[in-house]
């Protein structure tokens, strides 16, 4: 075994231990993971007892090759780290007892195996069940194993004389006052770690503080729902004050209010009626458990959370609540990016449809529209091309060629195969209809599975593609007519989950394309054209085309200018395996996710140091048309923490759940081109604006340069220092 | 009460009564009169600013450029106008089309001075024409205008002028070709049958002096087969498409020139114009598919450069003049005398001009022979027209005489009338003055000994 492969397994191993206990608390932060590894072993048999579970959990895995990204992650060992610290804080160390941990070890990585493949199914996480499965199996056994024994947990307490302290400090205060609260809020913190003491949770309340603002309050937030239920309720606060059982309400709140599902108000308000429920759980199951001896632990959690998530799974539209697609463990990344993404892009999972036609047509009908789509067929769209006076035709518009679309090319909207095509059927006569053949001359393409577009009305005998062809994006396939029902000449366009003309229509946005309103063009992108909109495809300029095309493969050598120093930086462009492009930067490792669709080029992530020339290069770069377009603005957002310093984002994650105030703006204007069409200079200027409210108080600007010789170049400021990076050949 | 109108007196005409369709359209007659253009009455025109008049509409140029543009730009996504200074270089004429984004086309020094006065930007200027000096070419380096090289003399020089300065001009080449028309064009630039244009090609790449950027033709004029223009654009993307192949340079446009008809009646047609002339759209049509079939990469398409003039701004310019008189000529048949002739209305000579009265007339109308002012033989507006009897002082429109007429009118025997354009919002606004004393002899010198006159 090489030195490299030795590194890349303890950095493996390391990795997978401290998320192993992040992921308790849904997170992959390694300070809270310090501080939850720090409180197990307050309890040094349960520390111990929880390591060596997460190690053996570890290396079954890895023996029986199951993926290293999830054992990095700790996905199949933080039930493991849990059952461990369960079981060492309550049985004595022995000879027996370590085979029986190895055993358990086994044991839970296999059920948390079987859980985590069998909930994925229903889009669902396993949360704690395999923890649950283990730790109630052992309890109900134990007895049978007479080498184990359980002990006196209170001698091997570290901290024992703390919760002492308090307590005559608790006993003093006859009612409940905030100081109590409290106690109880940092006991039922450390209770996920069977530790029952203030220090520990004390701790693990500051770990989530570190790992997460909305996180630590949701924490508070629902536990004192929780206890003011409890309290209107007049029920047992034995329950809360005895097994500490109150951790369910914290756990469950951060699992519905900022995990799963994106923080917002709406998620506070969900959790308003949720946590109570947890209450009915924790009372209703209490009483049957306990008849067997078996404590709750988090099962009024677990079942609370799936309950909730498989509700939320089934509705008929997934708004207003949104569960979190792309998990990024932390609810401030979950929250922001949910956010920002709606703003950039409002959908990001949607495939690439461009307008199917050259130059710019009106909508003559959009979705829903009054005249026929309706019902099945809501979600198409017509078009057509209007004069300045909003006129559809010259001279008399007696005849099919008076109209302006009439015989314009219409192309294919994304690349994909013919499926059905339908010619032969007549044009009609101005205001006439043909109801029987409705749809006219059609061609449907098929771009992947169930999606599928469908052109019609087209003018009689002018497509020229056939069922099996395959079709670039913008092929040409036919010409705008007046077949079908079509009492003038339009295209009606529309995209369908099934292969046949008639088929009902789908919502599906067009990718990019441009708008003028008041005679400004503005770009849209992932929109939906509106009914009487003028809109037209992007057309392209190679300099900016060939600047952008960051084919995979590609490496991108810097020459960086600060001052009189002068520096190099090595980029490489690479695809990971769902096939997402990314840059990658060999100095400091960072990594710049972008998308190309060849009109558009824009960054979707970055990781990584703040400080290096890709984050700069992702700032200025965050959206580029590959078009030249004088007067068009750009705008996108981009994430806070890319811009404000640390400490105000860390202010703002308290109160991000409600309400913005600091707000990230990012323009792009081009500035001048050296020849009009076909450029070998260019230039454009990006701004990026942090604002508090209206107010800017950070403003950033990228100055970029194209040209045929050095492709790309940009200046910026690092430290009040004007830098200029260009790429060498 | 509203005022009874007052019956229009004409006089009496007899006619041989003829019973057959002399033609399937119909006698043709012109009696339909045009009383007011963009909603202003042409007598008031006529009181305001004189007679003959020149009326240009804003609104209709615009509207004839609007519609070109979309139909080219609906059908190909690079589009780019140039408009034809000789078809009419009046400032004002010119500026509305470079208001709308159209560039300038221009074929001497004289044009190219003028369009760079008019604000149009040197790269925004194609120079094309067998016409341009040392001194012009030098100008148009510094300007860094698109030159249209017409010849190898031209080719040649400009060569010299380039090495010895240290810019590259961007240049592109007139190419002629055989399209199935006749007569071929094959004065201007460089043949493509015969190999000349790939020579010329040859030339300028491998010698790195010129920048070559464009390929141009022009297949011909009032091109009535839209089907010319696919065998020219098919034979353009081809040469092209060589060029990338074999030099891998790529050319950014190719300019399809014009020559598309108006609306205008070519003498001896047997169909009138309006219902002769291809649509627009035909042309467009015709050049951009054989442009999109071409091959060429989707990401790097060339530009299509159109230098339109007569089909754009033909149809919004018309003429407004005065009757001077009436007589029978000695076979009988009426003449009118007109206060415009040849002189002022030059197409006349290739178009048989639609000509209305201005004012409400009979249905009645008469053959008729319309004279100009001129004292000269050749003064003839129209040999034969069917108008009803115009009296002296009445008035008559001459339409579609937007293209060639300011350009090419002379002043011969009398001044050249004042050319007034109309705006959107309806109003008048005087673009060129009538000609005076003074402005024609502004620039005669007379020698002193010729001053004295001994009478």
């Amino acid at each position: 075994m090489s030195f490299n492969t030795l590194k890349y397994y303890a950095q493996l191993f390391i990795e997978g231990i401290f998320n192993s206990y992040a992921q308790i608390y849904f997170s992959k932060n390694k300070w809270l993971a310090f501080a939850l590894m720090l409180v197990a072993w307050m309890h040094p048999l349960a520390g111990f007892a929880s390591l060596i579970m997460v190690v053996i959990g570890q290396l079954t895995a890895l023996f029986f090759h199951y993926s290293h990204q999830e054992i990095r992650n700790g996905s199949y060992t933080y039930n493991s780290a849990l059952t461990g610290m369960a079981i060492g804080a309550y049985y004595q160390f022995t000879g027996a007892f370590i085979v029986w941990l190895v055993v358990a070890a086994i044991l839970t990585f296999f059920i948390s195996v079987w859980f985590m493949h069998q909930l994925a199914i229903k889009n669902l996480p396993f949360l704690s069940i395999p923890f649950l499965a283990v730790v109630w199996l052992i309890m109900m056994g134990e007895k049978n194993f007479a080498a184990i024994e359980p002990h006196d947990s209170s001698a091997y307490l570290v901290v024992n004389h703390f919760p002492l302290l308090f307590s005559a400090v608790t006993e003093w205060i006859m009612q409940w006052t905030i100081a109590d609260i409290m106690l109880l809020y940092f006991r039922s913190m450390g209770a996920i770690l069977f530790q029952y003491n203030d220090l520990a949770g004390i701790l693990v309340s500051i770990g989530i503080l570190i790992h997460s603002r909305i996180s630590f309050i949701l924490s508070i937030y629902g536990f004192l729902l929780g206890f003011f239920f409890y309290q209107l309720m007049e029920a047992d606060f034995s329950h809360l004050i005895y097994s500490y059982i109150g951790f369910n309400f914290i756990l469950t709140s951060i699992a519905l209010g900022g995990f799963f599902v994106v923080a917002s108000r709406r998620s506070f308000l969900l959790l308003l009626p949720v946590i109570p429920m947890t209450a009915f759980v924790i009372s209703g199951l209490h009483g049957i458990l306990f008849t067997f001896g078996l404590p709750l632990y988090s099962l009024p959690f677990n079942l609370i959370v799936l309950l909730i998530l498989y509700f939320l799974n089934n509705r008929l539209h997934a708004t207003g609540l949104f569960k979190v697609p792309f998990q990024h463990y932390s609810p401030e990344l979950n929250h922001y990016k949910h956010f920002l993404n709606s703003q950039r892009f409002k959908s990001q999972t949607y495939f690439h449809i461009s307008l199917p036609f050259i130059g710019e047509w009106r909508v003559s009908q959009g979705h829903n529209g009054a005249i026929t789509h309706k019902d099945d067929y809501r979600y198409a769209l017509d078009f057509d091309v209007v004069n300045e006076d909003y006129k559809t035709y010259h001279q008399d518009g007696d005849k099919c060629s008076d109209y302006y679309c009439f015989n314009l090319p219409v192309q294919s909207p994304a690349s994909g195969w013919v499926s059905s095509v339908q010619d032969g059927i007549d044009d009609n006569e101005i205001g006439q209809v043909n109801l029987s053949q409705n749809w006219g001359n059609t061609v449907v393409i098929r771009h992947g599975d169930y999606l599928y577009s469908k052109l019609s009305h087209l003018k009689k005998d002018s497509i020229i593609v056939k069922p099996g062809d395959y079709l670039q994006k913008g092929q040409l396939i036919g010409y705008c007519g007046n077949s079908g029902r079509s009492p003038e000449p339009h295209l009606h366009f529309q995209l369908q989950t099934y292969p046949y003309i008639g088929s009902k229509t789908i919502f599906h946005p067009i990718d990019y394309y441009l708008l003028r309103k008041n005679n400004k063009l503005q770009l849209r992108s992932f929109d939906l054209p509106l009914e009487g909109e003028l809109v037209s495809p992007i057309v392209t300029t190679p300099l900016l085309y060939d600047a952008f095309n960051f084919l995979p493969g590609r490496v991108l050598e810097w020459k960086i200018k600060k001052g009189e120093n002068f520096f190099s930086n090595k980029w490489e462009v690479f695809t990971d395996s769902s096939n997402k492009t990314y840059i990658y930067c060999h100095q400091t490792g960072a990594i710049a996710y972008f998308v190309n669709q060849g009109t558009i080029f824009y960054f979707v992530d970055y990781y990584g140091s703040k400080k290096s020339l890709l984050h700069h290069f992702y700032k200025g770069a965050h959206r580029v048309i590959l078009g030249y377009y004088e007067d068009l603005q750009i705008d996108d957002r981009i994430l806070n923490t890319d811009l404000f310093p640390s400490v105000l984002n860390f202010i703002h994650d308290f109160t991000a759940p409600f309400f913005h105030y600091l707000l990230s703006y990012y323009t792009l204007s081009f500035h001048s081109q050296n020849a009009i069409h076909n450029p070998t200079q260019l230039s454009f200027v990006s701004n990026l604006y942090g604002k508090f409210i209206h107010k800017t108080i950070i403003n950033k600007q990228y100055n970029f340069h194209l040209s045929r010789q050095c492709l790309l170049s940009f200046t910026y400021y690092e430290n009040n220092q004007a830098c200029e990076a260009s790429l060498s050949h | 009460m509203k005022k009874k109108e007052k019956k229009i007196y004409e006089r009496p005409l007899i006619r041989p009564l003829n019973a057959s369709i002399s033609n399937k359209f119909g006698r043709r007659t012109e009696w339909l009169p045009l009383t007011h253009i963009d909603g202003i009455p042409v007598v008031d025109l006529i009181n305001e600013f004189g007679s003959p008049l020149f009326v240009y509409s804003e609104k209709k140029i615009r509207d004839n450029f609007m519609m070109a543009k979309r139909a080219f730009e609906t059908r190909y996504p690079k589009i780019q106008f140039a408009w034809s200074y000789k078809t009419c270089y009046l400032n004002a004429v010119c500026n509305v089309y470079h208001q709308m984004g159209s560039w300038a086309e221009v074929v001497s020094g004289f044009e190219y001075e003028k369009a760079l006065q008019n604000g149009v930007p040197g790269d925004k200027i194609i120079f094309n024409g067998p016409d341009k000096s040392k001194h012009d070419l030098l100008l148009a380096m510094k300007n860094n205008t698109l030159i249209h090289i017409d010849h190898f003399d031209e080719l040649y020089l400009l060569t010299e002028l380039a090495s010895s300065s240290k810019s590259k001009p961007r240049v592109a080449i007139r190419i002629n070709m055989d399209t199935g028309v006749y007569p071929q064009w094959d004065r201007f630039g460089f043949n493509y049958e015969n190999g000349q244009a790939w020579e010329a090609v040859n030339k300028i790449l491998m010698n790195d002096a010129l920048d070559l950027v464009g390929i141009h033709t022009h297949i011909g004029t009032f091109m009535m087969t839209p089907s010319a223009y696919a065998v020219a654009t098919a034979k353009m993307t081809e040469l092209a498409i060589q060029i990338k192949k074999k030099f891998n340079h790529i050319i950014t446009y190719i300019d399809m020139g014009g020559g598309f008809a108006s609306k205008n009646t070519l003498k001896g047609s047997y169909y009138a114009g309006a219902d002769a002339v291809p649509d627009i759209g035909e042309y467009a049509e015709a050049i951009t598919s054989a442009l999109l079939n071409a091959g060429f990469d989707r990401n790097n398409l060339p530009f299509l450069y159109l230098e339109t003039g007569r089909a754009l701004v033909d149809d919004t310019g018309f003429l407004l003049g005065t009757v001077l008189a009436n007589k029978r000529l000695a076979d009988g048949r009426r003449a009118t005398i007109l206060d415009f002739g040849v002189n002022t209305l030059f197409t006349s000579f290739w178009y048989d001009h639609k000509i209305s009265p201005a004012q409400e007339m009979g249905h009645y109308a008469e053959e008729t022979i319309l004279y100009g002012p001129l004292c000269m033989n050749i003064d003839v507006v129209r040999d034969a027209i069917s108008l009803p009897p115009l009296k002296p002082g009445q008035h008559v429109v001459a339409q579609y005489v937007g293209a060639y007429n300011i350009t090419q009118s002379m002043q011969f025997i009398t001044f050249r009338p004042a050319v007034v354009m109309i705006d959107r919002e309806g109003r008048s606004h005087l673009i060129r003055k009538r000609e005076s004393l003074d402005y024609v002899q502004k620039n005669e010198i007379l020698p002193s000994h010729l001053k004295k006159l001994n009478w």
